[in-house]
């Protein structure tokens, strides 16, 4: 393979110095325009009712208010298209959770918003809060979402494990729980629509999937795609709050704008945030599983129930990638496995960094080490024994073909963090302060995979300007995660390596490309990039004849590198030819939709090509556990994960040290708690509790490179997969240590005192 | 509900003397307005955030410099109220006499906390869980409160112990400014500990939390003084556990264990969001046992 100029070099990132010197504008610092109003939530007091009233006369008299808007003064319909369709707007007839949007309040002055949302007054029938998933799930439950309370059930039926357990020397079981995670992004949603003058509507804000929002947008004015344009504004953090949030608000924003004529911004406090948006999914899930005396894995059973809130949103997604996720990265010949998401009267759960994956990749590495325990063997030793490597089948039965660095990511992080001589100090540490070491093995399918197979595709844009600067679009998001330097390095590799100062991406609009789908799973590098290099090998091609004529020689023998065309010792730099090309009116723009290579999926045996490539990675933590305390301390913490080729190393690193933060706050600290009526308690930073850089141990990023030759220069994505173990890895540590098993997420230091039976376990 | 920065009246005086005027004559406005001073604003301000409070005056006292410092005269310390805990983590002299308290003050917040959080407003917020609170009653502090009576001012000083009345409330009454908090200089013998347990490492309010300063000479308990953070409604004195130790042997293991049993019966704790009762119980034991240790060993 030809030697690479600019990927795989750790190049600055184009949006850093905007964002550190406070000049990039996130929404609510777009400057006012004129005329601009303002918009405030009427949220639901109960997570259950049916509304039998809503008096807004006195909040519409308050000075500075100028409009109310409720569900029936929708044009369009009261519907925020996603999977299921069954997510409304605004509530008309019936409240499904606590601060459900029921209606908006328009005002001149946000300080007329909290006066006025105090005035109105919803007249709402209560009724019986179901607030656990099991309490839904029973026959005679009421249905709290037209469509049922369970809104799926996922399976995989792989060989037959009633025979798979006969043949088991070893069977352990186990049962696991997990809790909220909150994103906990820099800034709050913020979102301004505006009205164009040809009756349509132009809308900004802070989002993953602008074209999420376009649609909902006309879905709920009732008019056409081509009417609304949806602009990302600098997005500071996301991680899946920011995928199906933003539509809902959007389409409420936009409703607002279309009725006063007039520039509408509705931004969040943090606790209007915490208590409207989407968070990871609590989940339960009873694991069996059995193995040879050698620690052959010979079967598992999973069943997983997902607490989904009152709407099935994401939940059907996040619960099939749960399914595909259930049973590791393990060769197992028999499998079955249920997922269940089940509506309760809360937020919907969404998308959050994992999609599922982190609740599930808890439970089975619990109980594999759980087995390695009964089998006496070294946990790292039983996993190393199961792991898919090339070749082999997963639990879906997929073949993996190529780029299975997993084997890699286990030795290397075995070898990097001396596993055998640390586990075995731990073993022998005595006292109040026990000492602890656990590892996390896991994959994660890239991109949206068999369920999402409809939208997975992604167009991009390039163009070369007459002086040899260069301007690409995308309909992928930057979110703070480093695409827009991944993009920019992609492009000026496949422009013959020039220089990524010569490169920028325009803001993401969704009138610049068609629809590219959603910035979510780990899919801009490879869908993206995939497109970009396409796109900018048609303006090579041309380029390059022209450097052909002037190098008097054949455009193919033409050498490109460096941003230069060389012919032996001759050599034009890439701007000249631009500005040639430019001049002799040569196209130097271009334009690819790159498709999704096939998946299949066949519902009834969880049985298919469910994504088409995976990531992979090897977590270990070292903790020590504070026995009169209960605390936890992460001491060390190393990740090794295959990305297929690193773009941009140090982004890869930033991105699983970032990763591994999150996943600390999810395995020890971070703790959302719902009241019996429904509330949010503690929907602040003062209360819910996320790391701070005093928490943070040592942390060990590993890079290693398999390349998955579809991919971008071997690139695959793995945004994600950072936080992915880190829950399990802690938690089997932390049972290491103390000698006895974790079963829940987080693990906070009562419940470990609770483990020590100071006390029972306290209710959560 | 949302209370508007524009709602409120904002003085900025620059003495003691003109602090008192000013709220003197909102408190005998009949319309009454709530005058509230602003320190650091690091309870303030988020508490009006949350509509908490709704203080219709505020007098900012940050720009009074004689209200701040750190001095020692003879065997007194003395902090001025408005002095932000990085200076008293950075202090000398009280590193040097009072190391419990610079422990204390230097575990509460973070950098940005330290740098505007004031320890008149940590103890005049009166929260249970104040991390200065329990190294000042060990310390044996007492409160200066300046008023004005008749248009004069009077000063008072009071024993630390009898400023706080309940979770958030003390003496003061309206118009009433802490001016600083004194303390004699401990035996130079005696050793303090302090040891907060939060939700995290930074930025978190004490779950529960212990002050203590003992003067042991060859293992035994010449005497002892031990205060609890957030077990109670206001920071309190451990007293039955020090006077069953005083006199005892700290190397003896019974007799730790005994004052561990004691200790969990003098504190009143709940549950809250942020720990439970029994966990707040058991680690007064916990902690105790770990200042016995500490202040044995030096
Ligand atoms: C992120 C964060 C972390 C925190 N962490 C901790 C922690 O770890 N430990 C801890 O103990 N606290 C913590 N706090 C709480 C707070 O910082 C402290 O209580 C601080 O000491 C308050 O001081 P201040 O100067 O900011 O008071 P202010 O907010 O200005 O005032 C607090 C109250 O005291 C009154 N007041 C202030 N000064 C005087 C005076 N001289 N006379 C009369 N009344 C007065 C004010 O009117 C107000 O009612 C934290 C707060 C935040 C926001």
């Amino acid at each position: 393979m030809k030697e690479l100029d600019i990927v795989g070099k750790s190049i600055d990132r184009p949006d850093a110095r905007a964002k550190v010197s406070g000049r990039a504008l996130y929404c609510d610092d777009l400057p006012s325009v004129s005329g601009l109003l303002y918009a405030g939530i009427i949220k639901s007091p109960v997570p259950a009712g049916r509304i039998k009233g809503i008096h807004i006369e006195d909040a519409l008299s308050v000075d500075g208010v100028v409009d109310i808007v409720l569900a029936h003064h929708i044009p369009g319909k009261n519907l925020v298209p996603l999977i299921f369709d069954d997510w409304i707007v605004l509530a008309d007839k019936e409240v499904r959770y606590a601060g459900e949007p029921i209606g908006v309040v328009v005002a001149e002055h946000p300080r007329a918003l909290d006066i006025a949302l105090n005035k109105v007054k919803v007249d709402i029938e209560p009724l019986p809060a179901l607030l656990s998933p099991f309490d839904a799930m029973k026959p005679d439950a009421r249905k709290i979402n037209p469509r049922g309370n369970i809104f799926n059930h996922h399976k995989i039926r792989r060989g037959d494990v009633e025979s798979g357990f006969a043949e088991a020397d070893i069977v352990v079981e186990g049962e696991y729980q997990t809790g909220y995670q909150e994103h906990a992004y820099l800034e709050p949603l913020s979102l301004m629509a505006k009205p164009t003058p040809d009756q349509g509507m132009q809308v900004w804000g802070g989002m993953q999937c602008p074209f999420y929002v376009q649609s909902a947008v006309a879905t709920v004015l009732g008019i056409a795609l081509n009417k609304v344009e949806v602009i990302q504004t600098t997005t500071g953090g996301a991680f899946g709050g920011k995928e199906d949030v933003p539509s809902r608000f959007a389409g409420i924003v936009a409703l607002a704008a279309w009725r006063s004529g007039r520039a509408v911004r509705l931004t969040f406090s943090r606790e209007e945030d915490i208590v409207s948006t989407s968070k990871r999914h609590p989940s339960f899930s009873r694991y069996r599983i059995g193995a040879r005396r050698d620690g052959r894995l010979v079967a598992c059973t999973a069943e997983v129930i997902m607490d989904a809130g009152a709407y099935a949103t994401l939940s059907p997604s996040v619960s099939w990638r749960a399914t595909v996720h259930c049973c590791g990265p393990y060769r197992i010949p028999n499998v079955r496995v249920d997922v269940y998401a089940v509506a309760t009267n809360k937020v919907p759960a969404g998308a959050f960094r994992g999609f599922g994956t982190p609740q599930v990749i808890f439970a089975m590495e619990r109980v594999m080490d759980e087995l390695a325990n009964q089998l006496k063997m070294d946990p790292l030793e039983l996993r190393r024994r199961n792991i898919l490597r090339r070749g082999d089948t997963t639990v879906t039965g997929q073949r993996l073909p190529w780029s299975v660095g997993l084997g890699r990511t286990l030795q290397e992080c075995a070898k990097k963090s001396n596993w055998k001589k640390r586990r075995k100090a731990a073993e022998q540490s005595t006292g109040t302060k026990k000492r602890g070491i656990g590892c996390a093995t896991f994959l994660y399918g890239v991109g949206l995979g068999a369920a999402g197979r409809k939208i997975d595709r992604a167009e991009a844009s390039v163009q070369v300007e007459g002086d040899g600067s260069v301007r690409f679009s995308v309909g992928t998001t930057e979110m703070g995660q480093g695409m827009e330097s991944v993009l920019t390095q992609i492009v000026a590799e496949a422009l013959g390596g020039i220089s990524p100062g010569l490169v920028t991406m325009t803001e993401v609009s969704t009138s610049r490309v068609q629809d590219s789908g959603p910035t979510v799973a780990s899919r801009a590098t490879y869908m993206s990039g995939n497109a970009l290099r396409i796109a900018c090998s048609q303006i090579l091609n041309r380029m390059r004849a022209v450097a052909g004529e002037r190098l008097h020689i054949p455009a193919s023998r033409v050498v490109v590198t460096g941003g230069r065309f060389k012919a032996g010792t001759e050599e034009i730099d890439f701007r000249e030819i631009a500005c040639e090309c430019f001049e002799r009116h040569v196209p130097l723009s271009a334009r690819a939709l790159y498709d999704s290579p096939p998946t299949s999926w066949d519902a009834e045996t969880g049985q298919g090509k469910a994504y088409v490539v995976y990531s992979y990675a090897t977590h270990i933590a070292e903790v020590e556990v504070d026995t009169e305390t209960g605390i936890v301390s992460v001491l060390r913490f190393w990740a090794a994960h295959d990305v297929g080729k690193a773009v941009n190393p140090q982004l890869v690193e930033g991105q699983i040290e970032g990763g591994v933060v999150q996943g600390i706050g999810y395995a020890l600290m971070e703790s959302l708690l719902t009241a019996n009526d429904g509330h949010i308690l503690n929907p602040d930073f003062e209360t819910y509790i996320i790391p701070t850089s005093k928490d943070i141990p040592e942390i060990y990023p590993i890079i290693v490179e398999s390349p998955y030759p579809e991919g971008p220069f071997g690139a695959k994505g793995f945004g994600e997969t950072p936080l992915m173990g880190c829950g399990a890895a802690i938690a089997n540590a932390v049972s290491n240590a103390i000698g006895r098993p974790i079963t829940r997420l987080p693990i906070l230091p009562e419940d470990i005192l609770a483990l020590f039976k100071i006390c029972s376990a306290p209710n959560r | 509900m949302h209370h508007s920065i524009r709602d409120i009246d904002y003085y900025k005086p620059t003495s003691i003397d003109e602090a008192l005027q000013i709220t003197h004559q909102f408190c005998t406005d009949p319309q009454q307005k709530d005058v509230k001073f602003l320190a650091g604003g690091t309870d303030l301000i988020p508490n009006i955030k949350d509509g908490n409070v709704r203080p219709g005056v505020i007098v900012e006292i940050t720009d009074i410099g004689e209200l701040r410092g750190i001095t020692q005269e003879n065997d007194q310390i003395l902090i001025k109220a408005g002095t932000p805990f990085d200076e008293i983590v950075d202090s000398p002299i009280l590193q040097k006499t009072a190391p419990v308290l610079v422990n204390a003050c230097g575990q509460i917040g973070g950098v940005q906390i330290r740098n505007r959080a004031t320890i008149g407003g940590n103890l005049v917020n009166a929260s249970p869980s104040g991390d200065s609170i329990p190294p000042l009653f060990v310390l044996k502090s007492r409160l200066h409160i300046a008023s004005l009576s008749d248009g004069k001012r009077v000063d008072k000083i009071v024993p630390i112990e009898e400023f706080f009345i309940g979770a958030g409330k003390t003496i003061l009454r309206g118009g009433e400014l802490l001016t600083a908090v004194s303390f004699p200089v401990p035996d130079p013998q005696s050793k303090g500990f302090f040891m907060k347990l939060g939700q995290r490492r930074a930025m978190t309010i004490s779950k529960v939390s212990i002050a203590l300063l003992a003067k042991i000479s060859d293992s035994q308990i010449d005497w002892i003084r031990i205060a609890l953070g957030a077990v109670a409604p206001t920071v309190i004195r451990a007293r039955n556990t020090e006077s069953f130790l005083s006199g005892k042997n700290v190397d003896d293991s019974d007799t730790i264990q005994q004052a561990m049993e004691i200790i969990k019966s003098e504190v009143s704790p709940i549950d809250d969001i942020r720990s439970y009762a029994w966990y707040r119980r058991e680690m007064c034991a916990v902690l105790l046992k770990r200042g016995l240790l500490s202040v044995k060993s030096g």
